[in-house]
């Protein structure tokens, strides 16, 4: 078992998997997001070959207004 | 039009998409202000909220050149990291490079930001960076291979306008093949106005249209002023004099010969 914090929200997997999966798993299919591990930009060509630890932090970055 | 980074613009009006009381508002002050770029940001999502879609979806609609900012970082490391991660999302290699150095006045950060702008623009990034009016640091980033420079006119926000306008001309005099473009501190059109006729190649503001009572129409003004500004300085203006000067030919007018009082 691990247990990773994603979007703030703590989630516990019965094995390790690629962040491409995790992000399947939360519904994420757009093109319009980025993806930072442990405060690391994880660019989406690596997504399928990042796979996620025990104690990981993922966030998900969004678009928004900006002056 | 005229050439930004390689791209061929109609318009010298940059507008900012944030603090608009809608993002409809937004979308009609964008199309009303004739701006080309709109500025773009970057934000962590929240349990509550999975976000970006609409806005999104608006800024898509408008087909205008994106240019994302670093807002919010304090340092090279992190402002590097949301540039990439800008690259990816909105798919463009236009950086506004912000690294602030004090929450105050949201005064740039000179050394991070000359720090960051060069292995940004080792990475392959078109680098626009926010930085102060001085001239030693514009001509440290452009050593380091800026060819935009985006010095403020006054604090983010501010609304004060050109706060050292004898900087600003300066930096136009000294660094005559840089495209340079006021970011920041304009208030009113007749700042963005001042801008350009100091030679400015363009301006960029958020706040004093999205703030407006009446976005829509402050955008079309500023839009007006700015090319008023231009073509100002286009034309060539005259030069300040201390003594009078009439207008009209006095000679053979009705008085002419009057005698001067003493």
């Amino acid at each position: 078992m691990i247990t990773i914090r994603f979007r703030d929200e703590t989630m516990v997997l019965e094995q390790s998997h690629s962040l491409a999966e995790i992000l399947v798993m939360k519904n994420y299919h757009g093109q319009h997001f980025a993806v930072a591990l442990n405060r690391q930009f994880i660019p989406r060509s690596n997504h399928v070959t990042t796979f996620i630890q025990d104690g990981d932090v993922v966030d998900v970055i969004s678009p928004m207004q900006g002056g | 039009m005229w050439k930004l980074a390689d791209t061929l613009l109609p318009s010298r009006l940059l507008l900012g998409t944030a603090k608009y009381p809608s993002l409809h508002m937004m979308k009609e002050a964008i199309i009303a202000s004739d701006a080309n770029i709109i500025t773009v940001s970057l934000k962590r999502q929240s349990p509550r909220e999975k976000g970006g879609e609409d806005f999104w979806n608006y800024i898509k609609s408008l087909n205008c050149h994106l240019l994302p900012n670093t807002a919010g970082c304090h340092h090279a490391e992190d402002a590097i990291t949301t540039a990439e991660m800008a690259r990816e999302i909105f798919n463009t290699h236009w950086i506004k490079l912000e690294v602030i150095g004090d929450d105050y006045n949201l005064q740039p950060d000179p050394f991070e930001l000359v720090k960051a702008a060069k292995e940004l623009i080792q990475r392959g990034f078109e680098v626009f960076p926010y930085c102060t009016d001085d001239l030693v640091l514009c001509q440290r980033l452009v050593d380091s291979g800026c060819r935009i420079l985006m010095p403020w006119g006054s604090p983010i926000g501010s609304g004060k306008g050109l706060m050292n306008p004898y900087a600003l001309e300066t930096l136009r005099t000294r660094l005559p093949d840089i495209t340079l473009i006021v970011d920041a501190g304009i208030g009113k059109p007749s700042h963005a106005t001042q801008a350009m006729e100091l030679g400015f190649d363009g301006v960029l503001l958020n706040t004093a249209v999205s703030l407006a009572k009446d976005p829509i129409q402050m955008a079309a003004a500023f839009s007006h002023a700015v090319q008023a500004g231009r073509l100002a300085y286009e034309a060539g203006m005259m030069l300040e004099r201390n003594c009078a000067s009439p207008s009209t030919p006095l000679i053979d007018t009705p008085f002419w010969h009057q005698v001067e009082r003493t």
